[in-house]
């Protein structure tokens, strides 16, 4: 163990010591800060896009986050949320809708539009209970099991 | 000598990265699975659908091949999953089959809430009550929960879409109560 460590390798058994032990090695400084990257960038890129809002304003500038945003307008020429990661990208009935006012209302129809026009309005608040059918009792009976 | 802390801190790492993986349902990830995948797999898997409502899937689970289930009842929140649970016949022969075969899959339970659970393994040929949980990234569990009576239940749970769940529950039942005081207020 003491090797390992790189402690007492030359202590000699007349109890004189040899050269220093070695520093904390340079190649095991490398290899730890190659893993810490590794799993900050896995972590990254496997958040749900929720999440990664809520990390981009809480730690990056507010315009690093505007592509982040599920409800947010598409760019020309990108994907909709609905091809490929659609459980993903699919905007949730829990977000929270902006209260910025609707710029959609009031838009004559066939005038130009910005990319964030084109996106589907934002749906007007709901009562947050109504997204359950499930009652208070069947649930607890659940919740026992868990 | 120099390459065994090198060793040692490469295969924590990989251990690290296999013990938090990512919780999955007839191979589709339950934190982002949205409902009609996961209906129209467990359906491929066998499942009859029995009953569902605008929250709830109930499938009879005798035809999935996982023994002694009797039924897979599955709750969303919108379109978000919150629970899977399977519910096992109640004194079933095959429970310990059933308790190896989660073993083999997920390995010995991260956490143990028995009282008399010292130090027994999962795929023993008895267990004593209580509930064993294995943890995933994203704060997915399951449980598998062996109660003094009843039948044993093996869930599927999003921890943070079923706190959200009871929370939403909670606050309509005291909305709700508050309402009908307010309507019998002569009464009491």
């Amino acid at each position: 163990m003491s090797k390992w460590l790189g402690f007492a390798d030359d202590l000699t058994t007349d109890g004189v010591v040899g050269p220093p032990p070695p520093r904390f090695s340079r190649a095991l400084a490398a290899l730890l800060t190659v893993i810490l990257s590794v799993i900050g960038l896995v972590a990254f890129i496997g958040m749900d896009p929720a999440d990664a809002k809520n990390f981009c304003r809480n730690y990056l500038s507010a315009a690093a986050c505007l592509d982040t945003d599920p409800s947010a307008g598409l760019a020309p020429g990108r994907a909709t949320p609905n091809q490929g990661m659609s459980a993903v990208a699919a905007p949730s009935p829990l977000h929270v809708p902006s209260p910025l006012p609707n710029l959609h209302v009031g838009a004559k129809s066939g005038s130009p539009k910005s990319a964030r026009d084109r996106s589907p309005p934002i749906a007007a608040p709901t009562d947050p209970a109504s997204d359950t059918d499930i009652n208070l009792e069947h649930y607890r009976d659940i919740e026992k099991s868990l | 000598m120099k390459t065994r802390p090198l060793t040692l801190l490469t295969l924590i790492f990989f251990s690290t990265v296999v013990n938090a993986a990512e919780l999955t349902l007839f191979n589709l990830p339950l934190r982002s699975v949205i409902r009609t995948e996961l209906r129209a797999a467990i359906e491929h898997a066998g499942g009859e659908l029995v009953s569902s409502t605008q929250s709830e899937d109930v499938f009879n689970a005798s035809r999935i091949g996982l023994p002694g289930a009797s039924r897979l009842q599955v709750l969303y929140l919108g379109p978000r999953f919150v629970l899977a649970q399977y519910q096992f016949a109640e004194y079933s022969q095959t429970e310990e089959r059933l308790r190896k075969m989660i073993v083999s899959k997920y390995g010995q339970p991260t956490l143990i809430e028995s009282p008399f659970a010292n130090g027994q393994s999962f795929d023993a040929q008895y267990i004593t009550d209580g509930k064993y949980r294995w943890n995933f990234e994203n704060d997915m569990q399951i449980v598998f929960d062996h109660p003094f009576s009843g039948a044993d239940t093996l869930s599927y749970v999003d921890r943070a879409m079923q706190g959200e769940l009871a929370q939403l529950l909670k606050n309509r039942e005291s909305q709700a109560a508050s309402a009908e005081a307010k309507q019998k207020n002569d009464a009491f």
